[in-house]
């Protein structure tokens, strides 16, 4: 590694040498924060459940058996559901939908907000305001009853989950990407890239987009909590994926009549739904405050 | 209501209508102590105090013609009577507001004889001529009454002959119209001088003859009831012949189960029901006795598309009945708190053909299997599903997303990929999923009911019904419509009967649809409630309940 910097050091241009160090300096910072080291161990291991999953569950988790509602034991280590079904095996499959709807619903929600934000703020005018009176329109409705209404277009089920809630997020990327993408452009080497005749497109791309690329992964990665809270409540209201379903906020809504039996059932997927959300915002969290040029070491 | 498309709307009451009875209209279950309470020490009732009943659904309205949900029959039936009863041992029919009737060898002409002594909310007395203004504007399809199809059938002419006899004549005789005439929540006098005060708004501020008059509504919150204390027409079969005992009832809305039953629990709501899963934790509970009750319906049932294939072929179909195991869906659906089905008809509904439970489908996979082999759906080597022409069995299920339904659909998926058929359980909205039914996507869908009477078969099996009423099933078979039609159109009950057999038969030898189950219900009552009972069909009866201090 020393090795590196001293080469790139003894180049022509000192720039790279600074791009280093400061992708360094955010590591480190990031690293710093014992939170969000804690909560990014425990996301990979939770990516690793989803991947794993299948070699992972001890049970199928949709089989079912006689033996209902058990309480944990050595065979269940976290009890069965009133089908008979291993509550743990059911955990760590739903944990694949909840990421997946987190990543999908904000890739959508990221990347078309992103493109909106970038073309609103750049080019001004007539463009900038269908635009952003549209997300103005988006923003008037609260983010869950947003994704209530297209669901309700769309119809039920988890792909149309990840749609209705990447489409409610849009409006939040747009505006933050917007409002960097003024002052982005207004430095002296966009201005340059402009003189030099390069295309609107070019510039938005390759000079303006890198410049505000630290804010959105702090945005996107918070977003993806809120979406897996947001896909375990539409679950839970009955507007998640058809049965049978691991998702967590399923599995919720189907064990909360056995509130005062069965404590097990919303305890388990409640703390999944927790530990992950948390883990993620702590990443988030620390991430943000890594990439705050404000905190330079 | 006219801005609606009227036949949409029939559709979706026809069920809404049907479903809404299965908690008004049920039956005991004999090993359950029916009255639990036998007083040991006679107590002299005591007038006064609040009887606080707990609800999950708030009603829509309270105009009888506009609405057909049970929550608001509930509350209608309290503040207002019925023209005719039914024992509630027997299940004969007795008198109520109308002392005697006739009915015309031909089925033609009814003619009520009502009592002379019963008197509206507002004053004005009980007669034929505000009794055929109610019905008339029932049978006006301007007013878009949702039930009366099912409920007063097809009259023709209402004739106040006199103050206190009504003369009915009919298009075609109607075999269910005794019944429908019970049903006090559809049925009852509207209190004429009530409805001209308040036009529109008439729904939130009903009044009839009832024991109670009605009192305030908060919507989201509760909606109290007065005593009427003119009241002396109780029907005959309780203890008090004058008016209720209570000062008020209140009936206050909690919609989820869990803060419902702590609140009973609390000492807070005197009656509420109590969930299936629930019932164990109460059954011991010092300060609650547990009534029970049968649904009057099947409240489990899958049924099959029959526009489709491969659910055309009568082998497929009873192959999937014989497929399913009914015990631990009971378990899983309802904790064990039903009892199987065998046909279209409940046990303790008039009309019940005792014949089901010899030629119902007993749980045999593989005799099950046979059939799909001899239909030609055989199961390749390595395969979990089988196959014909290349083409895997797979059919869709078509649920709403309830706690219950969720539960019969995962337990089916299970049992019917045993026999090698792959389902995929699809979950919609309650008017989207009629939606659907109706227009005839799915292959199979569950499906539950409450009825008072073997009427029912003609709604679910009638080939007129398919796609407009409820014959999700799309059944088309002549022989079934004459059946049907003949319960339908014929008065004599021992006829009746007999058509309402042969439908019963004809429906499980085609194996139109799986029945699963017949759910038992509860209900809490706070010991402080005396003398509450429930009829052979699960009605409350509460003109006899006083409240202890």
């Amino acid at each position: 590694m020393l090795d590196d910097q001293d080469r790139i050091s003894e180049g022509e241009s000192d720039q790279p040498v600074k791009r280093i160090s400061l992708a360094r300096q955010t590591v480190r910072r990031f690293f710093r924060n014992r939170g969000a080291t804690l909560g990014l161990v425990i996301l990979l291991l939770l990516i690793a459940t989803a991947i794993f999953a299948p070699y992972l569950a001890p049970y199928d988790p949709f089989e079912v058996r006689p033996n209902r509602l058990e309480p944990p034991s050595s065979e269940h280590l976290l009890g069965t559901d009133r089908l008979g079904r291993d509550l743990l095996s059911m955990l760590i499959h739903g944990s694949r939908i909840s990421l997946q709807v987190g990543l999908v619903a904000v890739g959508i929600a990221m990347i078309i907000g992103t493109m909106l934000g970038l073309l609103a703020g750049y080019l001004g005018g007539w463009v900038d305001n269908v635009i952003m009176r549209f997300m103005d329109i988006l923003l008037a409705f609260p983010g869950l009853l947003l994704a209530l209404v297209i669901i309700a277009v769309l119809g039920t089920g988890l792909f149309n989950v990840m749609i209705a809630i990447g489409i409610a997020s849009i409006p939040t990327y747009t505006r933050l990407v917007r409002g960097d993408t003024l002052s982005v452009k207004e430095n002296e080497y966009a201005v340059a890239a402009h003189a030099q005749g390069a295309s609107a497109l070019r510039i938005m791309i390759r000079h303006i987009l890198p410049n505000v690329v630290a804010p959105i992964i702090v945005m996107a990665t918070l977003g993806v909590a809120g979406a897996i809270l947001a896909s375990a409540g539409l679950s839970f209201i009955g507007l998640g994926p058809s049965p049978p379903s691991a998702e967590w906020g399923a599995i919720l809504a189907q064990s909360r009549v056995y509130i005062r039996r069965a404590w097990w059932l919303l305890a388990f997927p409640g703390m999944a739904i927790t530990i992950t959300v948390l883990s993620i915002n702590m990443v988030g969290d620390g991430l943000r405050d890594a990439l705050d040029p404000q905190l330079k070491e | 209501m006219s801005v609606f498309d009227s036949r949409r709307l029939s559709l979706l009451i026809a069920v809404v209508f049907a479903l809404s009875l299965a908690v008004v209209a049920c039956a005991p279950e004999e090993a359950v102590d029916d009255d639990p309470i036998d007083e040991p020490v006679e107590e002299e009732p005591q007038r006064g105090g609040r009887l606080v009943i707990g609800y999950a659904e708030e009603p829509n309205t309270l105009d009888a013609h506009l609405t057909a949900a049970a929550s608001a029959y509930f509350v209608m039936s309290q503040i207002s009577d019925p023209m005719v009863d039914r024992d509630p041992e027997t299940a004969d029919f007795i008198p109520a507001l109308a002392e005697d009737w006739d009915i015309s060898d031909d089925g033609l002409e009814i003619t009520l004889y009502l009592r002379d002594d019963a008197e509206f909310h507002s004053g004005e007395p009980f007669t034929a001529e505000a009794l055929k203004a109610t019905w008339d504007r029932a049978l006006d399809p301007e007013t878009g009454t949702v039930h009366t199809d099912g409920v007063l059938g097809p009259m023709k002419e209402l004739t106040a002959v006199d103050d206190y006899t009504l003369l009915i004549e009919m298009e075609r005789p109607f075999g269910p119209l005794l019944h429908g005439f019970t049903m006090a929540g559809y049925t009852h006098a509207i209190d004429p001088v009530a409805l001209e005060e308040h036009g529109e708004d008439y729904g939130r501020n009903p009044s009839s003859t009832g024991p109670y008059r009605f009192d305030d509504w908060v919507s989201g919150e509760y909606i109290t009831l007065v005593r009427n204390e003119d009241y002396s027409w109780p029907p005959e079969y309780y203890e008090n012949k004058g008016a209720p005992y209570p000062d008020e009832v209140e009936i206050r809305y909690i919609t989820e189960d869990a803060p419902r039953l702590a609140a009973l629990e609390a000492g807070e709501l005197d009656i509420a029901r109590v969930p299936p899963a629930e019932v164990d934790m109460f059954m011991d509970h010092p300060d609650f006795e547990i009534y029970s009750y049968m649904t009057e319906g099947v409240t489990m049932s899958v049924w099959f598309n029959q526009d489709r294939e491969p659910l055309d072929d009568v082998l497929v179909r009873r192959a999937l009945n014989l497929a399913i195991e009914k015990d631990p869906i009971i378990a899983a659906a309802e904790e064990g708190h039903a009892i199987e089905a065998h046909g279209p008809l409940p046990p303790n509904m008039w009309g019940y053909w005792e014949g089901v439970e010899d030629i119902s489908y007993q749980y045999d996979p593989e005799e099950a299997g046979k059939l799909l082999d001899e239909a030609g759906w055989v199961l390749p080597e390595d395969e979990e599903y089988r196959e014909k022409d290349g083409e895997t069995l797979k059919l869709s299920l078509y649920i709403q997303p309830t706690d219950a339904w969720i539960a019969t659909s995962e337990m089916l998926q299970a049992q019917y990929r045993d026999i090698g058929v792959k389902v995929e359980i699809e979950s919609f909205e309650w008017g989207t999923l009629m939606e659907y039914l109706s227009e005839g996507r799915h292959d199979m869908n569950l499906m539950g009911y409450g009825y008072g009477d073997p009427d029912w078969l003609y709604h679910i099996f009638h080939s007129g019904e398919a796609g407009v009423g409820v014959n999700w099933a799309f059944i088309q078979d002549p022989e079934m419509d004459e059946l049907v039609e003949a319960q339908r159109y014929t008065v004599d009950p021992d006829e009746r009967m007999e058509y309402a057999a042969q439908a019963q038969e004809l429906a499980v030898d085609q194996a139109y649809w799986a029945p699963i189950y017949i759910r038992k219900n509860y209900i809490a009552v706070h010991e402080r409630v005396q003398d509450f009972d429930i009829n052979y069909r699960g009605t409350w009866l509460l003109h006899d309940v006083w409240l202890s201090d």
